[in-house]
């Protein structure tokens, strides 16, 4: 697909994304603006799936680890014909197939149930590991948050990776600064995550999370030497409303009328100057 | 002659390699103890040692699972069950995992290493878990089909393998399943419900209380989860009173499972021998049964007040 076909599509995602979570109240709304153009480049470009049959063997399997994220990633899933639009109105809400945190057992589409952080790395090794016990050339995809690496049980998985040799593993990183409570620097000193995933053996590349051009090129880049690929895509929270982005405080947030109509207006001139 | 079950455990899953190409086993820098060292022989390239890493082991056994293999954890039950219970949770449970978590070195049995390793809390926590099934077998023959019956089982298994020796107590063609108890010795007063090796201790006292005019019905009760309702439910309904004993807390495990089958269908007089809200210590398996009332004599005793009070009444 080409890239001016992407950034489009990144765009109207981004404009469904406000809609359902204006509809739904309060949700993680900053943190799954942040990784839209990293989904749209994986969904409709990268990875090989099939949404008639999410299960297809030899499929690519993402996993999202930072579960909280997940309207981004249902509204795409649900734009791919995973399952029906009808459900995003239900995302939250009782006896809906979109549980809070992504459930894999209730949405198809969605390879690892999320929430509780730090599992997603983990369950990628899982999933690698059994690629290639299985021989196939697919690849398994997995998004983290940076604030999601305070959890130490990533830093096994890291290690755990490249003691594998899983080079069948990519971990992107949406590196948007920010968490619940501060921003990453202040609450716990993260500093050179590339450096941090280099020194476990790790092929590292940093890219402008935001630039589809840069995701997919970055993503399609192969490494002969047996390293697992981690991604550090610098992302801005809320990224595309101007009041959210950058701000801690819509990591999970509502938006009233007067925001919801001024989001619609900023990402409209937005989409139209891509 | 006397056996610990963990070493059947590393035999049991070599067969079951041989026969499921599916299998494959991790363990987090135990396979000499837990004796996955067997399995990692005979079949290198579906064994994998994690490192000391129980959480990132347990999450990877699931995305394993997830692609259709059937991953065998294994590590000591503290750290399987402490250690890694949100991973088990969120990962294996809630995503209905086909994992089975065998779990050695439970209770005050592990002795002199002390109350970090000895797990009495580890049944109450995965008994709570949705989807999880609880097994405890007692001696080798046990073990070995209730690890061969949760490999037939889909579904997340937790499976707590006894270190302690002890003998066999059932014949090699014994019939286990998931969900049924079985009754060793038939007795008409109190009913006895254990697991592990308090089944032998269990059956040890009954023989010593017969001589007493004490009649005990012992009933080895490996499927904790699910339990087996209609065999204490028949068999309280022709004694007077029920008593279980584990190598675990009071707290959550055997003891409260049957308890909860007890008190919701047929309200009867109860004891619950075990470990009493208490962590362990150094010692040896021996020591510590008696000084927390586990050994054979401290059982027969509690029995035989817990029956004296009954006939008072």
């Amino acid at each position: 697909m080409d890239i001016k076909h992407l950034q489009h599509k990144a765009m109207q995602i981004r404009e469904e994304v406000i809609d359902y979570a204006y509809n739904l109240g309060k949700c993680h709304i900053g943190g799954a603006l942040s990784t839209i153009e990293i989904l749209t480049a994986l969904y409709y470009d990268v990875m090989k799936i099939d949404p008639l049959n999410p299960k297809l063997e030899d499929r690519d399997r993402f996993i999202l680890s930072k579960g909280h994220g997940t309207l981004g990633l249902y509204t795409i899933l649900a734009d791919l014909g995973f399952f029906s639009k009808d459900h995003l109105c239900t995302y939250k809400k009782m006896g809906s197939i979109l549980q809070g945190h992504p459930h894999t057992l209730k949405t198809p589409g969605i390879e690892m149930s999320a929430g509780s952080l730090g599992q997603g790395i983990s369950f990628g090794v899982g999933k690698a590991l059994a690629l290639k016990l299985k021989g196939l050339n697919s690849r398994v995809y997995v998004l983290v948050g940076d604030g999601e690496l305070e959890e130490g049980q990533n830093w096994e998985a890291i290690a755990s990776a490249s003691h594998f040799k899983l080079d069948n593993l990519c971990v992107i990183v949406d590196n948007n600064g920010l968490q619940l409570d501060e921003t990453v620097v202040n609450e716990l000193s993260f500093s050179n995550l590339g450096d941090k995933f280099a020194s476990f053996g790790w092929n590292v590349k940093t890219i402008d999370g935001h630039d589809i051009k840069e995701i997919v090129e970055s993503l399609k880049e192969r490494r002969d030497n047996q390293k697992p690929i981690a991604i550090i895509a610098n992302t801005v929270k809320g990224k595309g409303v101007s009041f959210m982005e950058n701000e801690i405080s819509w990591h999970c947030n509502k938006m009233t009328d007067e925001q919801y109509r001024i989001a619609k207006t900023e990402l409209k001139k937005f989409r139209e100057l891509v | 002659m006397m056996k610990s079950p963990r070493d059947v455990f590393g035999d049991a899953l070599v067969e079951l390699g041989a026969k499921n190409d599916n299998i494959i086993v991790l363990n987090a820098d135990l396979a000499s103890s837990t004796k996955t060292i067997k399995f990692q022989k005979k079949y290198p390239e579906r064994h994998f040692n994690m490192g000391i890493c129980e959480q990132n082991m347990m999450s990877v056994s699931a995305g394993l699972a997830s692609e259709g293999y059937i991953p065998i954890v294994s590590t000591f039950a503290v750290f399987a069950t402490g250690r890694a219970y949100d991973q088990i949770r969120q990962c294996i449970a809630y995503s209905n995992n086909n994992v089975k978590i065998a779990a050695t070195h439970p209770g005050l049995a592990v002795g002199g290493d002390g109350a970090t390793h000895q797990a009495l809390e580890d049944i109450s926590l995965m008994r709570t878990m949705p989807n999880m099934t609880v097994l405890a077998p007692s001696d080798e023959v046990e073990t070995k089909k209730a690890i061969e019956e949760a490999v037939k089982y889909h579904g997340p298994v937790y499976i707590r393998i006894g270190r302690a020796e002890m003998p066999k107590l059932h014949r090699d063609d014994y019939d286990f399943k998931i969900g049924k108890g079985e009754i060793l010795r038939e007795g008409t007063d109190i009913t006895v419900v254990s697991h592990g090796i308090m089944t032998y201790f269990s059956l040890l006292a009954a023989e010593q209380l017969s001589n007493e005019g004490i009649s005990l019905e012992v009933i080895n009760m490996a499927s904790i989860k699910p339990i087996d309702r209609d065999l204490i439910l028949t068999s309280i309904k022709k004694t007077k009173g029920i008593v279980t004993i584990e190598d675990h807390s009071i707290y959550g495990g055997l003891g409260s499972a049957v308890a909860e089958v007890v008190v919701t269908n047929d309200p009867t007089p109860m004891e619950i021998i075990g470990v009493n809200d208490v962590f362990g210590e150094s010692g040896t398996a021996d020591e510590l049964f008696k000084n927390y009332g586990l050994d054979v004599k401290s059982i027969k005793e509690r029995i035989k007040e817990f029956f004296e009070k009954l006939e008072e009444e």
